[in-house]
This record gives C-alpha cells, structure tokens and sequence, in this order.
C-alpha cells in the first residue's frame, strides 16, 4: 500500500513507453533526438517490465479485533 | 328465564376467546386505505384502515415495525396480513399487522423504489460524481463476507490475472438487521485509515430480495458515496439491481465481473509491452538505416562512379556527334563524286575521238593547227589527216569555196554509198 512517489507508477511509464514509440514512429525528429526518445523508451520498458517482474502479491485478511492484517490460513 | 349477569371483564374475556381461536380471523389479508397513523415514540403504530363504509383499526408492534423500510402514509392503499387481536381493557380489537404489501407490491419493493428516487433526487447516482478507476491498481480492498462465495470467486479472478496487486480483504456482515451497519463503518474505516488503497469491491452472492436488502440501504449507499476511494458494488446475479450499484462509481454484474474490472490482465499486458518495445526496436534501426543510406549516397566512393559515369555519358554525346559529322561528310562527298562522274560522262561524251570514230576526219596544218577553214591552207601545203586509228600524209591540190559546190553535200553523198 505504500506508494514511493519518487518512482514513476507502472502506469504512467507505459504512457510514456506509447507516447515515445508513436514520436518515433511519426520520423519528424533529428538522428539526435531519435536516439534519446528511444534511450526513454528502453528507460520506460525497464520501469514496467520491473514492476512486473518484483511482483510479489500479498493476500491480508484484516482482523478487526487486532485491528491489523493477518495472511490468508 | 333470565340469564346470570356477567361483569364486563368476562364478557371481553370471551369474546377474545372467541376471536383469537377463530379460524379466520387468526390468520387474515385485509385491504384498504391507511389513515389516522400514529408513530408512537416506543416503536410501535397505530393506524386504522378504512373502505367507503368501515373502518378497521390496525396495530403494528415495534418487532414488526423494525422490518418496514419506508415510513407508511395516510391515503396509502396497502394490504395487511395479520390476525386479529382483543384489547380487554378498553373493550376493543384491532388487526395485529405482521406484513404489509403496498400497491401490490411488497414493503421490500416500495422501499427500493422510494430510497432510490430520493437520492436520485439528491444528485447522488449523477455521472459526474462518478470516479475513475486506476488503470492500473497497487492494491484492492474487498468488502465482503470472509465466508462467502463472493470472496472465493473474487479472489480467483483476480489472481487468474493479476500476480501483482496486493489484496485487502475486510471481512464484514451481508446480510441482517446489522449488515447495514457494518458495511457502512468498514468503507469509513477503509477510507480513514487506508486511504492509498486503489479500489474497493464492494460485494456479495446472490440471495432473497431480504437477503440482498443491506445493499439497498441509505447508509450504505451514503457511505459509498463518501468514499474517496472508487468503489465497484457487485450485489448478488446479473439481474440483482441494488441501492449500492446505483450509488457506486462502477456496477458490476457479479463478484467475478467486479474483479476482472478492478484489475488488468498482466499476461496481455506484458504482451504488449514487448511488442512495444519491438516497435521501438524496429523504428530505431528503420532510422538509422535511413541515415547510413543517406551518408552512403555522399562517399567518395559514389561520387566517383558517379563521375565515372558522368564522363561515359559525355563520352557517349561526343561519339554520336562524331558519327553524326562522319556521316554528313560521306554523304557530301558521295554527292560530290557523283556530281563528277556525272560531268565526267559529259565531257566524254564530248571527246572528239568519238567523231573520229564515226568517220570524220580532222586536217592539221603545217602551223599544226587545226584547219577550220579552207583559207587556213594553201595548194601545194602538207598536211596531216587524223583519223581514229592513225595518221595520213596529204597534199592540198585544190581549193573550191563551199558555194562553188553546187550544194552537194559529202556527208548525204556518203549515205547513199552506204545504202
């Protein structure tokens, strides 16, 4: 539940990871700033292919008598 | 003969005996039109119920009062069911009412319908206060019953799918008198104290109509409402409509529908990540490709081949020309040597040999001119005589002027010896 706000969400990279891809596609850029849209793009897929490979599900039952989580039995 | 004088307590004994073991009126349906109702303030109410004709006086005890969902009205055409009942004291009976059915329809129904108008009115179902869902949620709170099928099947869903999102699960009543209650309080906890969770499913399993009932609840739907956090409601079947789906940002058909749209499918996901990402991979090297062309056009190597190639095409022109001019110069000189063997033939044709060869004769002088006239000689001269095949040696005896001749002419003279 904790959210770092300094990491960019899952969401937003892969709008980002579009968003550049669709830029490239458009060829309306110099050599230059092709290759820097693709360093983020690669930059982005890391951001999201990360996320999903650190998965770690976690499944908590809340106990309002302890008022805190406790696993599934 | 007169009969024993009963006090008044025996005989409303009686007849209390009389009508509480009646048959009939233990267990009775009655109709008609609600007026002069009392709320008293110990829970119970007093209402009598009347036709065009009678009246009817009705008793709905606080037990029973505690089931009714809306508040009942004068001039409400309703029917009670119920049994009839003797107050002793005051000499009096009244319809003891366990149920009532309001326009044909039940208590349950007529309380949906009005709850739901009113916060209708109220702006509370308006799309604009509708929240979106998160695309892609960290973490899921389920409002349910712990026992339930619902949470069996959300959970299912959701793991089918989705190996990321973490899930909260609040286990809380579903259905009862406190299920409102407690539905209500754990969407302001939830709120309260875990406000970073993304999406609450609120839900339960099919059931009765009474079963469902906490859902079609003002607090419930109030606290929905409330919520912060986007909420789906997911109440019973597909053709279950609840208070709560009205209430909520999202109305799931089912527990397993409220959980396949609360969280996205990461297999696809990343599928289309990675195809994304070739995407990218490809218009990159399309890029560069098209530059290392374009730097390829430009090297020494091309701009000589295509010199090299400038020059053969130059090459090309000046030879055609030179054929050109060849030709032009052969076709002159052909005209011209034409032209002089035309003029050749002529001036063959001209040859005086030729005369010499018909016969004629030429006479040359001792001045060895040609002679052309008879006063180019004189009698007694040699001359020569040239003829085609050789010379003769000739003297000139005699003179005689063309006109002494008689006009006879030597060259008809030598036809007639021919012939």
């Amino acid at each position: 539940m904790t959210d770092n706000k300094n990491e960019i969400s899952f969401e937003k990279a892969l709008t980002q990871l579009e968003k550049v891809t669709e830029k490239l596609k458009e060829g309306k850029v110099t050599l230059e700033e092709s290759l820097k849209l693709y360093d983020e793009g690669i930059k982005y897929y890391k951001v999201c292919s990360d996320i999903l490979e650190d998965a770690n599900q976690k499944i908590l039952y809340y106990d309002k008598e302890m008022k805190s989580f406790k696993e599934a039995e | 003969m007169k009969l024993k004088a009963l006090n008044v307590s025996q005989v409303n004994n009686y007849i209390k005996r009389i009508l509480q073991s009646d048959p009939v009126l233990t267990n009775i349906s009655v109709k008609g039109e609600v007026s002069n109702i009392k709320y008293h303030e110990n829970g119970h109410v007093y209402l009598t119920l009347k036709d065009s004709t009678s009246k009817l006086n009705c008793f709905i005890s606080f037990e029973n009062n505690r089931y009714l969902k809306y508040e009942l009205e004068n001039g409400m055409e309703i029917t009670v069911s119920g049994y009839i009942s003797v107050y002793e004291k005051y000499g009096s009976y009244s319809l003891n009412v366990l149920d009532i059915i309001v326009e044909g329809k039940g208590n349950l129904h007529i309380a949906f319908e009005k709850l739901k108008e009113k916060l209708k009115k109220e702006g509370l179902f308006d799309a604009s206060q509708k929240k979106e869902l998160p695309f892609f949620p960290k973490s899921v709170a389920i409002v349910t019953s712990a026992s339930g099928a619902a949470i069996k099947d959300i959970l299912m869903t959701i793991k089918k799918k989705n190996y990321y999102v973490n899930i909260y699960v609040f286990p809380c009543l579903v259905q009862g008198n406190y299920a409102s209650k407690d539905i209500s309080g754990v969407l302001e906890h939830i709120n309260k104290h875990y406000p970073d969770i993304d999406i609450i499913i609120l839900g339960r399993g099919g059931g009765s109509m009474e079963e469902l009932w906490p859902f079609n609840e003002e607090i419930v739907a109030r606290s929905i409402h409330a919520s912060t956090i986007p909420v789906i409601s997911a109440v019973g079947h597909e053709t279950d409509f609840s208070i709560s789906d009205f209430a909520a940002d999202v109305r799931a058909a089912t527990p397993t529908a409220a959980a396949d749209i609360a969280v996205p499918n990461l297999f696809e996901l990343s599928r289309n990540m990675k195809k994304v990402k070739k995407d990218l991979n490809t218009i990159m090297y399309q890029i560069i490709e098209e530059r290392r062309n374009k730097l390829q056009k430009h090297n020494f190597e091309v701009i000589t081949s295509l010199l090299k190639h400038q020059i053969r095409n130059l090459q090309l022109y000046c030879n055609q020309y030179h054929n050109d001019i060849y030709t032009v110069l052969r076709e002159k000189m052909n005209h011209y040597k034409n032209e002089i063997e035309k003029r050749f033939a002529v001036l063959e044709h001209l040859n005086p040999e030729h005369i010499l060869k018909r016969g004629f004769a030429a006479l040359i002088n001792k001045n060895d001119s040609f002679v052309k006239s008879i006063e180019d000689v004189d009698i007694g001269d040699d001359v020569t005589i040239v003829l085609a095949d050789g010379d003769l040696s000739g003297r000139i005896i005699n003179k005689k002027h063309k006109d002494c001749l008689n006009n006879k002419n030597p060259v008809e003279k030598e036809r007639k010896n021919d012939g």
